[in-house]
């Protein structure tokens, strides 16, 4: 705390101790009056508060808070939930485009290394428009550990300090799973659609119904449609992956359409969570493809390849669906297997943490059915 | 006065603050989540739970496979000495050699029986190869070709100074050998026929594949007969008017003296009729995942019992010793799937096998010893 010192004397402590303790901290400085701007500025987390002697020092602040006593709330529990949403984030995002890319490494394995790209090229662009709403909400709404608890038990900000999200540990954690889902992804679609696997099913399965006149609609072992699958699949595995590395899932309030009171709209009640992982990204994929195949019956254009192909993936071949739907399941299982295992013999603080208050949560509600069974016994009872 | 007396007098009515944000779900950050915890013995139960649902699962798609009949023969490969089949063609290429396959199902076969042509180690999936057509073209365009079609395509838009129409590699390796079924009958004792139509895809042939534009055909009038004079004229592009069946054609292709079309590069295959249309060629302008792939030839719509004699007549034209490949002639039949698949159930049992052992592998460890949840032991305060 300093007090009584010029402008230039608080900025100069501020950069003592970043310069001068080893590892260098992240150092955060706190004031409301035009004479605390030099060391907002030079601390890392600046924070100004807004009141009695002006705006100077919000201005020159990172956050602005408007009581002192709201640094405990930012810091502790802002400040802690904002760090795991960032980690999640961008250990996630990094996942996501390295399973892309992997997978087209891996196919390249077989095309000479000629740099063929394994999807259609639209498709790739698309990946994150596809995928990218699930972890933007979690981004937004992942909460880990509730206000109350972090309130009650502030030691659990000590992982947060210690970086607990973005260890040597973590990252080999994500970037063996990467390899792992590229893998699963790529040699659990294309090795049963080599050979006899790309053949059609005419006659039988979902071609059963179909122009029986016409085989080789059924036909799907080429490069376009097997990388479509492929996508597809990885599209899904990608929506899974965001729901288990989430540490809350909003499921809101049903029925989410209200049109009373303007505090409780539905805005308050969606479930954002699966909102996100259904329609704007599962969903949404396929509703872009089903219009992507469109435009390659106007003609001849860079677009045109594509023609159709949503219909032959989805619609005449089962095999299609039986690895749409098991792959990314395939995949998920590893996920869960390593989890397991490390919750088990290595567990971290927050997992005991979290742990610890859905514990408590469940004891909460115990007590409270037991008193109110207590209550409507005691009131029969006078009855 | 204290600090504590001014904040109270600093602090506003809750009506007064005019900058509080709205004690609404979203903006207090509490809109209903659900917040999983691994819960080991759930864990567990899934996991058998999937096995068991994946292990049988994989052994009966196993055993789907088979019910599929599958019979190929290698005819010509890059060591391949010729021998009493005398089909290997060598470095000739359009050889038009003869020979005759015969083969001998070892089960009864239902319809759809499907023929196929294997290749090896020919990397359609290869980027130069994918990327050397030109769709513009092989929707009906004629002339224009754009800087960036005509660089895809290069070096093969030209064949000396005549234009290749459809341009690029893909096109102009087009599989040119042909198979002829001569003879087999089925199980009513009624002749078989092997179709090669509806090989392709329908939406191909509607969309992505047209003759060129301009291109016109009709049948030989009665004044000229089907004799060269039918062709007369500016009109007609053709030489000698062109015999199916016991119809004779006279057609139109636009620029047809600068422009070498496909039905003039594979004469024996595609007919000027339908030039790019051909349902072979548009089987094969679909590139193929992987270097060893199998493309439809065609399919027979009859049963047919075990042991029948199938005589297949194959006139080779195309070299696979260039590129150490290999081909081969397939009859199939298929099952709900498709055909013969020797990794689709693996994978459903290898998965299922691995769910059941991490699951048992957990299990004990739960019994024998538990970590037990929400274990405040582990715990640890001090730094280390």
């Amino acid at each position: 705390i300093a007090c009584r010192v010029s402008p230039k004397q608080k900025a100069e402590l501020v950069n003592l101790v970043r310069h001068n303790v080893k590892p260098e901290p992240i150092t955060l400085a706190i004031g409301d009056g035009a004479n605390d701007v030099g060391m907002i500025q030079e601390a890392h987390v600046g924070i100004g508060i807004s009141g009695k002697e002006g705006t100077q020092a919000v201005n020159a602040s990172d956050f602005a808070i408007s009581q002192f006593r709201f640094l405990e709330s930012l810091v502790l529990i802002h400040g802690r939930w904002d760090f795991f949403r960032l980690s999640t984030v961008v250990l996630y995002s990094f996942y996501k485009n390295a399973v892309q890319a992997g997978i087209m490494v891996i196919f390249n394995f077989t095309a000479l290394f000629s740099g063929q790209p394994f999807f259609d090229q639209w498709l790739i662009a698309s990946l994150n428009f596809v995928c990218g709403a699930p972890i933007i909400f979690t981004g937004l709404f992942d909460r880990c550990l509730s206000k109350d608890y972090v309130r009650a038990h502030p030691e659990v900000y000590k992982a947060t300090r210690e970086n607990e999200m973005i260890t040597v540990r973590t990252l080999t954690r994500w970037c063996t799973l990467a390899i792992i889902h590229m893998c699963t992804l790529y040699f659990f679609t294309v090795a049963p659609s080599r050979n006899g696997g790309g053949m059609t099913s005419a006659f039988g399965g979902l071609m059963r119904n179909e122009d029986d006149s016409r085989p080789g609609d059924g036909e799907g072992g080429d490069w376009k449609s097997v990388g479509t699958v492929t996508f597809t699949a990885m599209v899904i595995l990608l929506a899974y992956k965001v729901l288990y590395e989430s540490r809350s899932l909003v499921h809101g309030r049903w029925p989410a359409i209200t049109f009373s009171k303007a505090n409780d709209s539905f805005v308050n009640r969606l479930a954002y969570t699966w909102i996100g992982v259904t329609w704007l990204s599962v969903a949404f994929y396929f509703i872009f493809i089903a219009a992507y195949q469109l435009i390659g019956r106007l003609g001849a254009s860079s677009l045109s390849p594509f023609a159709d192909m949503a219909n032959h993936v989805l619609s005449t071949r089962s095999m299609n669906w039986m690895l749409i739907f098991f792959v990314p399941i395939f995949g998920m299982v590893f996920d869960v297997v390593f989890k397991v295992f490390s919750n088990m013999f290595y567990p971290t603080q927050t997992q005991i943490h979290m742990e610890i208050e859905a514990m408590e949560k469940r004891e909460r509600k115990q007590k409270e059915r037991a008193a109110k069974r207590g209550a409507v016994e005691t009131a029969q009872e006078e009855v | 006065a204290t600090s504590e007396q001014m904040d109270d007098e600093d602090i506003l009515d809750i009506s007064e603050q005019t900058n509080r944000p709205l004690d609404d779900a979203i903006h207090q950050q509490r809109v209903q989540a659900w917040h999983p915890i691994l819960d080991p013995v759930w864990v567990i139960v899934s996991l058998f739970y999937l096995g068991v649902i994946l292990v049988p699962t994989g052994y009966k798609i196993d055993s789907l496979q088979e019910d599929v009949v599958e019979l190929k023969r290698t005819y010509d490969d890059y060591h391949f000495e010729i021998d009493e089949l005398d089909c290997g063609i060598g470095e000739e290429y359009n050889a038009g050699r003869k020979c005759t396959l015969d083969f001998y199902p070892n089960a009864d076969m239902s319809p759809p029986v499907l023929i196929y042509y294997e290749l090896t180690n020919f990397h359609q999936n290869h980027r130069s190869y994918v990327q050397s057509r030109d769709d513009f073209q092989l929707d009906g365009k004629v002339g224009g070709q754009e800087k960036v079609q005509r660089d895809r395509c290069d070096p093969l838009n030209k064949l000396g100074n005549m234009t290749l129409n459809p341009c690029g590699m893909i096109a102009n390796t087009f599989f040119n050998d042909i198979f002829k079924l001569t003879e087999g009958v089925d199980a009513n004792g009624v002749d078989l026929v092997m179709s090669e139509e509806g090989i392709a895809w329908q939406s191909d042939i509607d969309w992505l594949f047209s003759q060129p534009n301009g291109f016109k055909y009709e049948e030989c009038p009665e004044t000229t007969g089907c004799t060269e004079s039918c062709c007369d004229g500016d009109e007609w592009s053709c030489s000698t008017p062109y015999e199916e069946g016991d119809k004779c054609y006279r057609f139109y292709y636009p620029e047809d003296d600068t422009t070498q079309y496909l039905y003039e590069t594979y004469p024996d295959i595609i007919s000027p009729l339908e030039g790019v249309t051909n349902e072979h060629f548009i089987v094969w302008m679909r590139v193929a995942l992987q270097p060893t792939f199998r493309k439809l030839y065609g399919w027979i719509d009859q049963p047919i019992k075990k042991g029948t004699k199938l005589s297949f007549e194959v006139t080779a034209n195309y070299v696979v010793t260039r590129f150490n490949g290999s081909k081969s002639i397939i009859i199939t039949t298929n099952n709900i799937f498709g055909g013969r698949n020797i990794y689709f159930g693996p994978i459903f049992y290898w998965v299922g096998y691995f769910c059941l052992a991490a699951g048992t592998f957990f299990a004990l460890k739960h019994i024998f010893r538990p970590r037990r949840l929400a274990d405040r032991s582990y715990l640890h305060f001090k730094s280390d």
